[in-house]
């Protein structure tokens, strides 16, 4: 199956040859390719892609700026000219850096980085995760957990029988959580898509706990949510 | 049969571009290099005229974005002393208070540009007629 892809690159040049190589690349798919951020944006709440290949200096936002506004998490490959930006880089977890300019074998071997380093994941995720919650490992099954909630150092795991609140980053919740099921609804929390049992305006009912949808996700949460119209 | 490969002798790029980063990016991928040659010949016209349009509006953060947009594509072709050229422009643009006090600088950066460019299309035309043979020695090795 193909790895679908998108590019995010302002400079013309290194965007055809981006496309090219994109197009080159047996395995690839290249859904669009965008000079901004802003419909990329767009673009990525209404399709989960594979690999982003994101160029840290967008018009008027940079490359990580731009991370915290997607919707799920998908595998990064960074393009940029300058290589000062590796200790962020590796904060957001990319996959690979590509400096440019680059060559196709140089692109190649960033496509198996970010294949070897997760996309194979999502055939078959493991279905729980361990927390580290008052000095003790706990293991939460991912369909007990009704949402995640950010507690700036700390994150909050929430089920029914009560919550856990770990010592992390929210980011790190974001990304170990399998996107199938989790989806990031706003700044502070994550939900458990088969646990949302009602929809408004502006927030979600997990049982009788109301959580708040940012306006910039909601289109993107209908459609996962399986909407009768 | 002789592989076509070895029947055409390795496209040699011209001494004065950076043969060595060039030999890294395209390696034994001449068709490539001769569309990317092609794409930066399309947008190099622009990339001038952004150029000269910015600085005689004295628009010092759009200069600087037609620089940090451009720089790298002149690498792609070889020409990594105009990338490093631009990059000190570009560094500059955040130090100087008006685009006009990079007129100097700007005038060499095109003075150089405008030098090189009767190369790059030579590269291009080389590049045009090596994939040409290739293609048709392939057809024959079929």
């Amino acid at each position: 199956m193909k790895v679908s892809c998108i590019i995010v690159e302002d400079e013309p040049v290194s965007r055809l040859v981006l496309e090219r190589f994109c197009q080159k690349h047996p395995g690839l798919s290249l859904s669009a390719s965008f000079p901004a951020a802003e419909p990329a944006l767009d673009f990525l709440k209404t399709h989960e892609t594979d690999i982003v290949f994101l160029d840290i200096q967008l018009p008027g936002i940079n490359g990580f700026e731009f991370l915290d506004q997607v919707p799920f998490m998908p595998k990064v490959i960074l393009t940029t000219n300058d290589t000062g930006y590796a200790f962020t880089a590796f904060q957001y977890h990319v996959a690979d850096y590509l400096k440019k300019p680059f060559s196709y074998p140089r692109f190649e071997a960033a496509i198996n980085k970010a294949r070897d380093g997760g996309l194979a994941k999502k055939s078959n995720p493991p279905e729980d995760v361990f927390i580290r919650s008052e000095g003790r490992y706990i293991r939460l099954n991912y369909t007990d957990i009704l949402y995640v909630e950010s507690m700036g150092d700390y994150v909050k795991y929430v089920t029914a029988d009560g919550g856990y609140i770990t010592h992390s980053t929210f980011k790190n919740a974001v990304e170990k959580l399998p996107a199938e099921l989790f989806m990031k609804i706003h700044r502070c929390y994550i939900v458990n898509l088969k646990r949302v049992s009602d929809v408004a305006d502006n927030h979600v009912l997990l049982g009788s706990t109301e959580i708040p949808v940012s306006k910039a996700v909601k289109s993107v949460l209908l459609q996962r949510l399986n909407i009768l119209h | 049969m002789k592989n076509p490969t070895s029947v055409l002798r390795p496209f040699r790029f011209h001494p004065t571009l950076d043969t060595k980063f060039l030999g890294g990016i395209f390696e034994s991928d001449p068709e490539n290099a001769r569309y990317i040659f092609e794409l930066f010949l399309e947008e190099l016209p622009s990339t001038v005229q952004s150029i000269n349009c910015e600085l005689g509006k004295n628009n010092k953060s759009e200069l600087y974005e037609v620089i940090h947009k451009t720089k790298t594509s002149f690498s792609f072709v070889g020409l990594t002393f105009i990338t490093a050229l631009m990059e000190d422009i570009e560094k500059q643009c955040i130090l100087v208070h008006e685009a006009k006090e990079l007129k100097e600088g700007l005038k060499y950066l095109l003075h150089e540009i405008n030098e090189s460019t009767p190369l790059i299309k030579k590269e291009y035309s080389r590049l045009t007629h090596y994939t040409k043979n290739l293609f048709e020695s392939q057809l024959h090795y079929c």
